[in-house]
């Protein structure tokens, strides 16, 4: 132990370290180059790459759903379809938790009902915190038509909700797009046959596919070993793909089923980051390329000071997965919580507490890149916050896009703000208080379980997934408290940001120039101080407590 | 009331429904039978075989209680608990020992050493992880090139 | 002496007033912020006067809470005091108005017969006569007469004003000289004045959107950070921290946006008062700070850009004709008009020593008044009343062909006729011209920024006159200022095309309207407005009153008619149109104002963190002696100094926010760096500085 942590202060960043970040940021940008402008066209509608045989299946499809694929919808008619289909999605995942004793594939006991309840709201909300260890509780049957199915309908609504957001700013008085549309559309054309192809890669690279829930093998000396398997290449490429993150095993992408080589970690990263990425080029297209750029260059920025904070520090061996290193390891972390997946690749418990900084500061700022579709609209929204005070900063008032921030968005926009301290930080007093975090964590509180609880409720607000605890908050109190959590850190922002979206696109637009543009170096600088200011003044006395304590 | 039953609810259940099928049920299953028709080593764990037996999958750690075989890490200092590699120092570290207990000289078992971490960069397309050793894997080619040596341990001899 | 007559800044009624305002029921309606930090102080003086209150949460130094209680209430009364401060100011504004104001007994004529009655008793359409040295005893228009009026007690203005049949005049000046009749165009209390005193006073004034958006932010910062505050003392207590309360209050009164939150309604009622010193009477908030957005002005060429006053400057004859010829008729027609126009053409004809042989005539002719309908006039005269002295004098002088043209029609008896006008008016009458060569003269004359008037006898066009505006002193200057902040100017003239250019190029003016008729700058309001523009006009005519009313900021002229200035929502008493100027200077002066003490606060809070964190937690855990970079003298000294420079940075920024952050015309990102550079940047440095200066004093103190 004592060795091997002076191997690794002594550690510097190898070839192989640069080469693994040159493909992450190469194959992320150059895929999100061609999704950007892919899901640029779906969200304008343009004509697609086999336009024709996706139509005919998407009509195939509104066929079946029954609705007019014409038919637009207001804010409040999207956000209620998106509730609503959220809601039966996650009763649905719910009963099949709670029976899946009585259920196809390898049956296993139901769960508790809070645990059922944390689990469905979990991955509805895309969070996929996980307080029950999936490859012993849960049945195939659970895995794939539960959680597979649910991680698509996470990730298809929260990408339609940005879809339905952006159009906001582009259209006029036209209606924000039909949920149900959006949703087909974005399933069966863009995360299914992504899914599909990684789906294989993954299998090619050794992540198994199989409706058998075990195996048991002789060992080289003779004993018998069991070990589970099951359908984990689906999983895994949707998982990342999706923001999900949400493991087949409890130990997540450290398992070798999940992550079994370097290069699967790598394309792992890479599935992460591509759609968040290519929200800012699909906002290139529509709303202006330098626009767009900038905001991807201000996400890239913020990405870049998670990935400084958990290089600072070595972090390992013990928790790390040999195939990763550190590096790997951190890469993999800082990606997956800064895209809001949550997927980890080694225990979080063998961090750095300056890369745990970095987790944080990704949770807290839900938006460098965030999650598929949420991270991009929370950007927007820090957009409109900063353009607020520039306009007062040069005697204009404020404008985004041309049009006018009136009191009605800055409020929308404070409540967004306001939610997410609230829902981590009173969840975590409350904690406290009832004795239920000493019950998990000990008597004794120190700042690295405070870290813990502080962080469970802010991946939980955040969405994000990523946890310390695991099973052992597989308590009654810690079960219906983050699904609460989760619940309205998912919700209350997104019809927040669909109430902009639907009183802008309702506003007069003009064909002036901005006072202030919105892209440049200028814009860029200002941004990012404005994101690590809001962030840094909110949470800073917390980082100070926890991790910084540590 | 109904028209909201009939514009919004109808088309969520619709709409869940057809996704259950395609996203839960057809799409895992279509994965599954592709694997299995023309990838089943990986689809079904990618489990090693010694002399027609199957000793383990190469991804998953197994114990080895003898000192002549190459230890795996201890199963709670890994992030999965079944890490099945270690890094090239902890395997060099082993030599001496492996060496004491089998006869097998230092150098041969550092040339295996070398072999599977060679064969690992390839895995990785040479750049894409840091060097490491799988402990199956190294620990299998022991007892293929030193069958006598590893007879008592390896009950798989012969393939009865 | 003088502080007498002159309204002390530091009058009683100000001080009343901001200890008045200290009522927590007024500061919860009012400033969320402020009665935050007030709830803070009721809870720390409690602390610091009933004992034992927890051995948990509160510490035995009892001098400690009541020095932190004192300074969380003086920062109250800071904020209020700003408030009080700049509403004092537009009292003494209001004040000096509602002398005017006073009751006076007006001579309203009945029948003709003048009657004594109280001027409240008039009503509209009332008619009065008002002597010299009496005051004027409401709003009107001269009926009858002509007379000096001294306005200086409503627009500055030193000199008395002229003042004859239908012209405005306000109630509360004073006439001069001589008497008019003046008939009441206003009801009792809604006169000019009182508008004015109404939108002074700051009880009525309603939060403009920028400041409700602002207003909004603050308070959610403000929630964000009760919450942080609240639970850190949850959090520092399971950690084994020994949290002390007030110290907790302290760090959540730092991090407030308290300047902001303090300085913002006096901002406010600053922007007003500023405004009502240069004259200029706002009648809704909305109007300043849609002139800071201002990003069209469309400006009336004649009064704002030039002089409006033309002057001839040449002569140019058509071919057959001469200088003389053309100076001659031009005299004519001229002889009778006394308009500045007129008169520049006589001069221009005096200044050539030019003199035409037909004196007579035209002394004794007939004038032709200028009409709409006619647009020319000139002068008639029928040959009939030739003298032969006249005869005889002229036939001595030198013949010019229209001397000898004029004769030809008189022996012929043909009444002769002179008249100048626009060429196209000319033309209707006169047609024996190259027209080819008129309009090429014309044009050349247009080309070089004149006016061309063309000159007929009976139906022979002469020449032209050309016309030239001059202009207005500092225009120039003014309109590149404009230019630089990047707002477009649209110059409206009923000149022709070629003019107007040459107007606009001296002026440097963006895009024209030439040859415009009045209702065109409506339609180029809401064309603007259609594209997304911010319009900013003035006008002073009643035809200018609907486009006023739609223009974002419709500046009307005092001196215009009264239906312009109802449609306007501000009015200049000076009338000066280049004021617009102003006004969006001041428009934008405001919302930077804000913004940037907004950012200062802001700014303020990372050295705050930096000051308290350390006092809270460094004697628990020595690890975060790390963060104590000021290196502090003592933990109390840490929060004492962070609460004295919370509290004195409001009167600091008092000046500041009454006289507005400095507003120089560049481009927008210069602006936005340079106020970064001061307000953001220096908002983070700034305080570590004062907090540490202010620690070193009191730990020498406290020693």
């Amino acid at each position: 132990m004592y060795e091997s942590c002076i191997l690794n202060k002594g550690r510097k960043v190898t070839h192989v370290d640069i080469v693994i970040l040159l493909t992450v940021l190469v194959g992320s940008l150059g895929l999100a180059v061609i999704f950007g402008r892919y899901i640029a066209r779906m969200i304008v509608y343009e004509k697609r790459p086999l336009e024709k045989t996706l139509g005919r299946v998407e009509n195939g499809f509104y066929k079946i759903i029954g609705v007019d694929r014409y038919e637009q919808m207001t804010w409040k008619q999207y956000f209620l379809a998106l509730m609503i289909t959220n809601i039966i999605a996650a009763g649905f995942l719910m009963t099949v938790l709670l029976y899946q004793n009585s259920l196809p594939l390898s049956p296993k006991p139901g769960l508790s009902l809070d645990l059922a309840f944390n689990t469905a709201a979990s991955f509805v909300t895309n969070t996929n915190l996980q307080h029950y260890a999936g490859d012993q509780q849960l049945s195939i049957f659970s895995q794939m038509a539960g959680l597979i199915f649910m991680m698509f309908v996470a990730t298809a609504s929260g990408i339609a909700a940005a879809f339905a957001f952006i159009r906001g700013f582009i259209r006029k008085e036209f209606g924000l797009g039909n949920f149900y549309v959006d949703f087909t559309r974005i399933i069966i054309t863009l995360l299914l046959p992504i899914s599909f192809f990684s789906a294989l890669l993954l299998l090619f690279l050794g992540s198994p596919q199989t409706l058998d829930s075990t195996i048991t093998v002789g060992t080289l000396q003779g004993g018998s070993q069991t070990i589970t398997i099951g359908p984990v290449a689906a999983l895994e490429s949707i998982k990342e793909l999706g923001s999900n993150g949400g493991g087949f095993f409890g130990a997540n992408s450290a398992h070798p089923f999940e992550n079994p080589t370097g290069i699967s970690n790598v394309f792992e990263i890479i599935l992460m980051l591509v759609i968040p990425l290519s929200f800012p080029i699909a906002y290139a297209h529509l709303l202006g390329r330098g626009r767009g750029i900038s905001i991807l260059v201000t996400m890239l920025i913020g990405f870049g000071v998670m990935l400084a904070l958990g290089l600072s520090e070595p972090s390992g061996p013990a928790g790390l997965e040999t195939r990763f290193g550190s590096f790997g390891s951190t890469l993999f972390l800082e990606s997956s919580v800064a895209t809001n997946t949550g997927a980890a690749n080694a225990a979080l418990t063998g961090m750095s507490p300056n890369a745990v900084i970095g987790f944080f500061l990704g949770m807290f700022v839900q938006a460098i890149p965030g999650a598929d579709g949420t991270g991009m609209m929370m950007m927007i929204v820090f957009v409109v916050l900063t353009l607020f005070l520039v306009g007062l900063m040069v005697g204009k008032t404020p404008e985004f896009m041309s049009m006018k921030i009136n009191p009605k968005d800055v409020k929308l926009a404070a409540f967004v703000f306001l939610i997410h301290p609230a829902l981590i930080l009173i969840p975590s007093v409350l904690a406290y208080t009832t004795e239920n975090a000493q019950a998990i964590l000990g008597e004794q509180t120190t700042p690295a379980t405070f870290t813990q609880v502080l962080y469970e409720y802010s991946s939980a607000s955040a969405n994000n997934g990523s946890d310390y605890l695991g099973t052992a908050a597989n308590t009654s109190f810690w079960n219906w408290s983050t699904a609460w959590v989760m619940i309205l850190g998912r919700y209350a922002p997104i019809g927040l940001m669909l109430a902009i979206a639907g009183s802008f696109t309702l506003r007069d637009r003009k064909e002036v120039v901005e006072p202030i543009k919105t892209s440049g170096f200028l814009f860029v600088g200002v941004l990012s101080v404005m994101v690590f200011v809001l962030t840094a003044l909110t949470f800073f006395p917390f980082l100070a407590m926890g991790p910084f304590s540590m | 009331m109904r028209t909201l039953k009939s514009k919004v609810f109808s088309p969520a259940i619709r709409i869940v429904i057809l996704m259950i099928v395609t996203t839960g049920i057809a799409y895992p299953l279509l994965v599954t039978t592709i694997g299995q028709t023309i990838m089943p080593y990986q689809s079904n764990g990618s489990q090693v075989v010694l002399n027609g037996k199957v000793v383990g999958s190469e991804l998953i750690a197994q114990n080895f209680n003898s000192p002549k075989f190459f230890q795996p890490r201890n199963s709670t200092d890994s992030g999965s608990g079944v890490d099945p590699d270690i890094t090239p120092a902890s395997a060099i570290s082993q030599i001496p020992t492996i060496s004491n207990a089998t006869g097998i000289p230092a150098n041969a078992l550092k040339t295996l050493v070398d072999l599977d971490i060679a064969r690992n960069r390839e895995t990785n397309a040479l750049v894409l992880a840091p060097d490491y050793v799988n402990v199956l894997n190294i620990n299998v080619e022991l007892a293929k090139q030193y069958p006598e040596v590893y007879a008592q341990e390896v009950s798989v001899q012969g393939g009865t | 002496m003088t502080t007498k007559t002159k309204q002390s800044i530091f009058d009683k009624r100000m001080f009343e007033d901001s200890v008045t305002k200290l009522n927590p029921l007024y500061l919860a309606k009012k400033s969320p912020v402020m009665f935050t930090v007030e709830a803070g102080f009721f809870l720390v003086l409690a602390i610091g006067l009933l004992p034992n209150m927890s051995l948990e949460f509160v510490n035995e130094n009892r001098a400690f809470y009541i020095e932190s209680a004192i300074i969380l209430i003086v920062t109250v009364w800071f904020a209020t005091f700003s408030e009080s401060l700049s509403e004092s100011q537009a009292r003494a504004k209001v004040d000096s108005l509602k002398n005017l104001e006073k009751e006076v007994l007006a001579k309203k004529l009945v029948e003709g017969k003048e009657v004594s009655v109280v001027s409240s008793s008039l009503i509209v359409g009332d008619r009065v006569r008002v002597y010299a040295g009496e005051i004027i005893p409401r709003d009107g228009i001269v009926h009858e007469g002509k007379a000096f009026v001294d306005e200086s007690m409503m627009t500055g203005e030193s000199n008395p004003v002229f003042k004859e049949k239908d012209n405005p005049v306000l109630g509360g000046t004073k006439v001069a000289n001589d008497s008019i009749v003046i008939e009441i165009t206003s009801e009792a209390g809604k006169s000019f004045l009182d508008e004015m005193v109404g939108l002074i006073e700051s009880a009525k004034r309603p939060k403009t959107k920028n400041e409700i958006a602002l207003t909004i932010l603050l308070s959610g910062l403000s929630i964000i950070f009760i919450t942080v505050i609240g639970t850190m003392l949850f959090f520092g207590y399971y950690l084994g921290y020994h949290m002390d309360i007030s110290v907790l209050i302290a760090l959540l009164v730092a991090l407030l946006p308290t300047t902001i939150g303090g300085l913002l309604p006096a901002i406010g009622v600053a922007g007003i008062n500023r405004l009502a010193r240069d004259n200029i009477v706002v009648k809704s908030g909305k109007g300043i700070e849609a002139a800071g957005d201002c990003d069209v002005l469309i400006l009336d060429k004649t009064g704002t850009i030039t002089e409006g006053a033309r002057r001839a400057i040449a002569f140019v004859p058509m071919e057959k004709f001469t200088e003389q010829d053309i100076a001659e008729a031009a005299y004519a027609s001229s002889f009778s008009d006394h308009t500045h126009e007129g008169t520049s053409i006589i001069e221009l004809a005096n200044e050539k020593k030019i003199e035409p042989s037909f004196m007579m005539e035209i002394m004794t002719g007939k004038p032709v008044e200028f009409s709409s309908e006619t647009r020319f006039s000139g002068i008639e005269f029928s040959p009939k009343k030739k003298l032969p002295m006249q005869e005889q004098t002229s036939k001595s002088l030198p013949r010019t062909r229209v001397s000898s043209k004029i004769e030809e029609l008189e022996e012929s008896n043909i009444p002769v006729k002179i008249l100048k006008g626009s060429i196209d008016a000319i033309l209707q009458i006169a047609t024996k011209v190259n027209e080819p060569e008129l309009r090429w003269k014309a044009q050349e004359i247009s080309k070089n920024g004149g006016t061309p008037l063309a000159v007929a006898v009976n139906d022979v066009i002469i020449g032209l006159i050309s016309l030239k505006d001059t202009l207005k002193k500092d225009i120039r200057t003014k309109l590149d200022e404009v230019h630089v902040s990047g707002i477009t100017t649209v110059m409206i003239t009923g000149d022709n095309q070629l003019t107007a250019q040459v107007i606009a190029k001296e002026a440097n003016i963006d895009q024209i309207m030439a040859e415009a008729k009045p209702t065109d700058k409506l339609n180029r309001v809401v064309e603007e407005q259609q594209k997304g523009h911010v319009v900013g006009m003035i006008g002073d005519g009643t035809n200018d009153a609907p486009a006023l009313a739609k223009a974002d900021v419709g500046l009307a002229m005092n001196r215009g008619t009264a239906a312009a200035r109802e449609a306007a929502n501000m009015v200049d008493l000076d009338s000066d149109p280049s004021k617009i100027l102003r006004v969006v200077k001041l428009g934008k002066q405001l919302l930077m104002t804000r913004g940037a003490i907004t950012t200062f606060s802001i700014a303020n809070d990372i050295a705050k963190y930096f000051a308290i964190l350390p006092a809270m937690f460094m004697k628990d855990d020595p690890k975060m002696e790390i963060l104590n970079v000021m290196q502090l003298h003592s933990p109390e000294s840490a929060v004492l100094s962070t609460l004295i420079f919370n509290a004195v940075v409001i009167p600091i920024l008092i000046p500041l926010s009454l006289k507005g952050v400095k507003y120089k015309p560049e481009l927008p990102d210069k602006t936005f760096i340079k106020n970064m550079m001061v307000y953001g940047l220096g908002g983070v440095i700034f305080p570590f500085a004062g907090i540490k200066a202010i620690d070193f004093l009191l730990s020498v103190f406290m020693r």
